[in-house]
C-alpha cells in the first residue's frame, strides 16, 4: 500500500522480529518446566542418527546399515529415512563447532525447531504479503507464530520432522507465488532448491506436488495461464522429479506412484494450454478452429490409449499405485479393514469438532471470511490461497495428525480476514473524523512529500502546510478509502466502528491467552518424563521410563536383545543403547506379529518364540500403580490385532472377556501384584493374584511400578512336586 | 466428434458465488468430524444411568476426551463454527453501497450476532466436555 514510507519500512522490520522472537519463546516452557529433553519417541531416532551424522561423517551416514534394530533383520537407515532435518541440525552443529561455540549436539536438536518456527513465521509474512498486502501478511505472520496445532510439533525438545518441513513447505508456495508474481528465473531456481528441501524433509512433500498441479489446473481453467506459471512449474516436474529420486527414501516412487501422476499430467496440460495460445497467434480464426477440431480429436485418440495404458498399470497394484499412507488420506476407512498397524496410530484417527478450536481457535472462525476476501480480489496468489485452505481443511478432516498442514492455511486466511476486518472499521473511523492529532508525517496518507515538506519549514508556515496538508490528506484519504473498500462502500456508524475494532482486538487478544496456555498445560509435555500436581502447588516427578533404560545401559551386556512393543523401540536403542526387535518405524508387520503373538501366548509358548529370537530381556509398561493410561494394557487389543492379521490362530474374540488372563502379557504386569490388588486404570481390583512364573524372572521393576523388566530364562523352573494331573496319568498308565 | 467440440466450447465455469457456498458447505461437514462419525460410528448421543431414578439419562458431550464426539455433538460443534465465519460474511454484506437502508441495521445486527453467539457458544461447549481447559492459566508452577 502506498501508506509506507521509511518509517513504515523500520516498523515492519520492528514488528517482524518481535514476531520471530514470539514464535521461539513461545515454545519453551517445556525447557523451563522440565529440562531440555528430547520428548516422545521418534524424535530419539533422528538424536540417534544425528549424533551418528557428527560423529561419523556425511557419508557414513548416508550408507549406515544399523544392525542393532530389527534384529535380526536390520534396517538400511540411509535409505528409510528423511535426512533434512538431521542434515540441518547437523550443519547447525557444525557451523557453531567451526565459530567455536561448543554446543552439544543435543541442545542444537532440542532447540531446532522453535528456530525452524520463527522462519516459518516469516515465511508465512512472505506468502500472504505477495497474496494480498503487508498487513496482511504482519497478521498471518503473528497468527502463525502462535498457532497451537503448530506449536505441538515444534516445541523445544519435540526433533521431529515436522518442525522444519512445516517451513518448508510454506517457503515452497512462498517462492512458487513470487516467481508467478515476478517472473524471474532466479526465484524459479529458488523455488526448485525449496522443493528439494521440502523432499528432503518430510512424505508429506506429496501435498505439495499435488497442490501445486490443483493450483496450475485451476489458473488454465479460469483462463489466467500465464507463461509465469509455466516458469514456476515445470522446473518442478522436470528436475524436481530427478531431484526427488536422488534422495534414497523417495528413490524410483517420484516416477512409478500414483502421487506423481498428477503433477506429470498437469505439465501436458500446461504445454497443451500454452501451445494452443501460441497457435492461436499465428492463424486466423475459422482456420484455428479447424486447426482446433482436428488437435482435439487426435488428443482424444492418443489420450484414450495413453488412459488405458495407465490404468492398466495403475489397476494391477491393489492400492491403485498409492502407497498406503496416501490412500488413508483419500479412503478413511482403508486403514482400519486392511492395515491395522496405520489404523492403531492415535494420530492417524479423524479428528473430532473440538480439536478444530484448541488446535486453531480464532483462525478456524475467520477463515471462511478469508476465503470471501480472497475472492473479491482474487489474483494468482489469493486463489492459490484459497486451494491450500479447501484441500488442507479436507485433508485435516480425515486425520488429526494433518492439523498441522491445515495450520498456516488457516492462519493465512484469517490474516487475510483480520486485515480486511481492521481496514474497514479504520476507514470508517477516518472517514467520520473520529482520529487523533497526529502530527502530518505520521498520519502517511498518500502525500509523504508534503509531510516532509512540513517537517523541512517550522514555524507558521509549516503549521499552515500541516494543516493544509492534513485537509489535503483528507481529501485523499478519501480517495484511498474508496480504492481500499472498493466502490461499494459505506461508511459504517462510528459506534458500530468503535464497537467492531474493539471485537476484534478482544478476538485476537482471547486467541492470544489461549494459545499461551494451552501451549503451557497441554502440549509442553515431554512424554519421557510426568509430573502430577500435588496439594501445596508443587509437582512430584515420574522418571520411571528414564531409570529403566538406565537399568538396562549399565546392568546388562552390551550385546543383550531386548523385546518390548514396538512404541518404544526408538527411546531403548537410543538412551538404553541396546538392540531392538521392533521399533517405532513399523516397516516389517509381520516382524511386529510375531511379538504381538508371544505377548498373546501362554508362558510357554511365549518363551520358544522369544528364545527363536534370541531374546535376553522383556520389558513391559503398566500404569495401575499411579493411574498411567498410556500403558501396554490399554495397547493390548492392538498386540492382538496386528497379530491376528498375520497369525490366524491368535482370535479377538478370545480376548474381550473381562478375563484378559490368557496371555503372557498379563502375566508379566500382574506378576507379584497381587499384594496390592488395586488396578487405577481400569479401576478394578486384579483378578489373579497367584501368578507364577516358570519362564522368565523379574530383573527390574521402577520406582512406581511403570517399567516390568524380565528376563528370559535358559530353562524353566522345573515343579516342585506336584501330584499328577488326571491327563498325565493316563498318559502314564496308556505307557506303562 | 463435433458435438462434443461444441459442447466443450460452450461450457462456462461456474460462479464464484456458487463455488464459496460449496465451499462453506463442505467446512460445515468436515468441521462437524464427520470423517471420525465414518469411522468410529459413535453413537447420536450419549446415554448415562440417573443415580437417583436409575433411569437412562442422554448425554450430549462426551466428556473428558477431546479426541472423541457423540455425532450430534459434532454437528453442533461444526454448525457454530461456520456460524462464526457466515457471520463475519453477513457483516460484510452489510456495508455495501447499494444495500438498502432498512436492510443494512438487520444485517448488520444479525451478523454480529452470529459472530458473538458462534464464538462464546464454542467457548461454552469445550468448556462443559473438557472442565479442566484453561482452569489452571493463572496458578504458579
Amino acid at each position: 500500500m502506498a501508506h509506507f514510507n521509511a518509517y513504515g519500512w523500520g516498523f515492519k522490520a520492528l514488528l517482524l522480529l518481535f514476531i520471530s522472537i514470539m514464535a521461539f519463546s513461545i515454545r519453551l516452557f517445556s525447557v523451563v518446566k522440565y529440562e531440555s529433553v528430547i520428548h516422545e519417541f521418534d524424535p530419539y531416532f533422528n538424536y540417534r542418527v544425528t549424533q551418528f551424522l557428527t560423529k561419523e561423517g556425511f557419508y557414513s551416514m548416508w550408507d549406515w546399515f544399523d544392525d542393532r534394530t530389527w534384529y535380526p533383520l536390520g534396517r538400511v537407515i540411509g535409505g528409510t529415512v528423511y535426512p533434512g532435518l538431521i542434515f540441518t541440525a547437523g550443519s547447525m552443529y557444525k557451523i557453531l563447532h567451526a565459530l567455536n561455540i561448543p554446543l552439544h549436539v543435543q541442545e542444537v536438536c532440542v532447540f531446532t525447531a522453535p528456530l525452524f518456527s520463527a522462519l516459518c513465521a516469516l515465511s508465512a509474512y512472505g506468502l500472504v504479503s505477495e497474496c494480498r498486502s503487508d498487513g496482511a501478511g504482519l497478521a498471518a505472520a503473528a497468527m502463525v507464530a502462535m498457532v497451537p496445532s503448530y506449536i505441538s510439533r515444534s516445541v523445544a525438545g519435540s526433533y521431529d520432522n515436522e518442525g522444519v518441513a512445516i517451513f518448508a513447505l510454506v517457503n515452497v508456495f512462498y517462492t512458487f507465488i513470487k516467481t508467478i508474481n515476478t517472473g524471474s528465473l532466479g526465484w524459479a531456481v529458488l523455488n526448485l532448491l525449496s522443493y528439494f528441501y521440502m523432499v528432503l524433509s518430510w512424505g508429506g512433500y506429496s501435498f505439495v506436488i499435488n497442490l501445486l498441479p490443483i493450483y496450475c489446473l485451476a489458473c488454465v481453467a479460469s483462463g489466467r495461464m500465464t507463461g509465469r506459471h509455466y516458469l514456476a512449474f515445470a522446473p518442478l516436474v522436470f528436475m524436481g522429479t530427478l531431484l526427488a529420486a536422488s534422495v534414497p527414501v523417495v528413490g524410483f516412487n517420484s516416477v512409478l506412484m500414483s502421487e506423481h501422476f498428477g503433477a506429470f499430467f498437469t505439465c501436458i496440460v500446461l504445454h497443451a494450454a500454452l501451445a494452443l495460445r501460441f497457435v492461436r497467434g499465428l492463424l486466423p480464426q475459422r482456420q484455428f478452429e479447424a486447426a482446433v477440431r482436428l488437435a482435439v480429436t487426435a488428443a482424444a485418440a492418443v489420450g484414450a490409449v495413453v488412459v488405458t495404458l495407465v490404468v492398466g498399470y495403475v489397476v494391477r497394484s491393489p492400492t491403485f499405485g498409492w502407497t498406503g499412507r496416501s490412500l488413508t488420506l483419500l479412503d478413511p476407512t482403508y486403514a482400519s479393514r486392511f492395515v491395522p498397524i496405520i489404523a492403531s496410530v492415535s494420530e492417524h484417527q479423524p479428528p473430532s469438532w473440538p480439536s478444530y478450536i484448541t488446535d486453531l481457535h480464532a483462525a478456524v472462525l475467520l477463515a471462511p471470511a478469508g476465503i470471501i476476501g480472497c475472492f473479491k480480489n482474487l489474483n494468482n496468489g489469493a486463489l492459490f490461497l484459497v486451494l491450500y485452505g479447501i484441500t488442507a481443511v479436507y485433508f485435516s478432516g480425515v486425520m488429526v495428525r494433518l492439523m498441522l498442514v491445515l495450520a498456516p492455511a488457516a492462519c493465512c486466511l484469517a490474516g487475510v480476514a483480520v486485515s480486511d476486518i481492521l481496514n474497514t472499521l479504520c476507514c470508517s473511523l477516518k472517514a467520520h473524523g473520529a482520529v487523533l492529532p497526529l502530527p502530518a508525517l505520521a498520519r502517511g496518507g498518500g502525500d509523504g512529500a508534503g509531510g516532509s515538506a512540513a517537517a523541512g519549514k517550522g514555524g507558521a508556515p509549516g503549521a499552515a502546510a500541516r494543516r493544509g496538508g492534513r485537509g489535503g490528506s483528507d481529501g485523499g484519504d478519501g480517495g484511498v478509502l474508496s480504492s481500499v473498500l472498493g466502490r461499494e462502500w459505506n461508511p459504517l456508524p462510528k459506534t458500530v466502528a468503535i464497537a467492531g475494532f474493539v471485537g476484534v482486538v478482544g478476538l485476537l487478544m482471547s486467541y492470544t491467552i489461549h494459545c499461551i496456555g494451552v501451549s503451557a498445560d497441554a502440549y509442553s509435555a515431554p512424554s519421557i518424563v510426568m509430573q502430577a500436581p500435588q496439594e501445596d502447588g508443587s509437582y512430584y516427578v515420574f522418571d520411571d521410563f528414564r531409570e529403566a533404560y538406565a537399568w538396562l545401559r549399565h546392568n546388562t551386556d552390551p550385546e543383550t536383545k531386548v523385546a518390548s512393543w514396538w512404541d518404544y523401540g526408538y527411546q531403548t536403542t537410543a538412551m538404553a543403547n541396546r538392540t531392538v526387535i521392533v521399533d517405532n518405524n513399523t516397516w516389517n508387520t509381520s516382524h511386529i506379529a510375531t511379538v504381538g503373538r508371544a505377548m498373546a501366548s501362554p508362558e510357554a509358548k511365549a518363551w520358544k518364540i522369544f528364545r527363536s529370537l534370541d531374546v535376553e530381556y522383556v520389558f513391559v509398561v503398566f500404569g495401575g500403580v499411579i493411574g498411567y493410561s498410556g500403558d501396554d494394557i490399554n495397547k493390548f487389543l492392538w498386540m492382538v490385532r496386528i497379530g491376528g492379521g498375520v497369525y490366524p490362530d491368535i482370535k479377538e474374540a478370545d480376548y474381550l472377556t473381562k478375563d484378559v488372563r490368557i496371555g503372557l502379557f498379563a502375566d508379566l504386569s500382574a506378576a507379584q501384584y497381587g499384594q496390592r490388588g488395586y488396578d487405577r486404570v481400569r479401576g478394578y481390583v486384579i483378578g489373579r493374584t497367584d501368578v507364577t512364573l516358570k519362564y522368565f524372572e523379574e530383573a527390574f521393576t521402577s520406582q512406581h511400578w511403570m517399567m516390568r523388566i524380565y528376563r528370559v530364562r535358559d530353562r524353566p523352573l522345573r515343579d516342585s512336586a506336584k501330584p499328577k494331573s488326571a491327563r498325565q496319568r493316563a498318559a502314564a498308565a496308556a505307557a506303562a | 466428434m463435433g458435438a462434443i467440440v461444441t459442447k466443450v466450447e460452450q461450457m462456462e465455469l461456474p460462479r464464484a458465488s456458487t463455488v464459496c457456498a460449496l465451499a462453506l458447505v463442505s467446512y460445515f461437514f468436515i468441521t462437524c468430524g464427520v470423517a471420525y462419525d465414518i469411522i468410529q460410528e459413535p453413537p447420536a448421543v450419549g446415554a448415562e444411568k440417573d443415580p437417583v431414578t436409575g433411569r437412562l439419562k442422554a448425554v450430549m458431550f462426551m466428556p473428558y476426551r477431546i479426541n472423541g464426539q457423540y455425532t450430534m455433538e459434532g454437528m453442533a460443534g461444526g454448525l457454530m463454527y461456520s456460524m462464526g465465519g457466515l457471520g463475519l460474511i453477513v457483516l460484510d454484506m452489510a456495508h455495501r453501497r447499494d444495500m438498502e437502508a432498512k436492510y443494512r441495521k438487520v444485517l448488520m445486527a444479525m451478523g454480529g450476532a452470529m459472530v458473538l453467539v458462534g464464538y462464546f457458544a464454542v467457548m461454552a461447549f469445550l468448556r462443559i466436555k473438557m472442565p479442566s481447559y484453561l482452569a489452571r492459566v493463572h496458578e504458579g508452577w
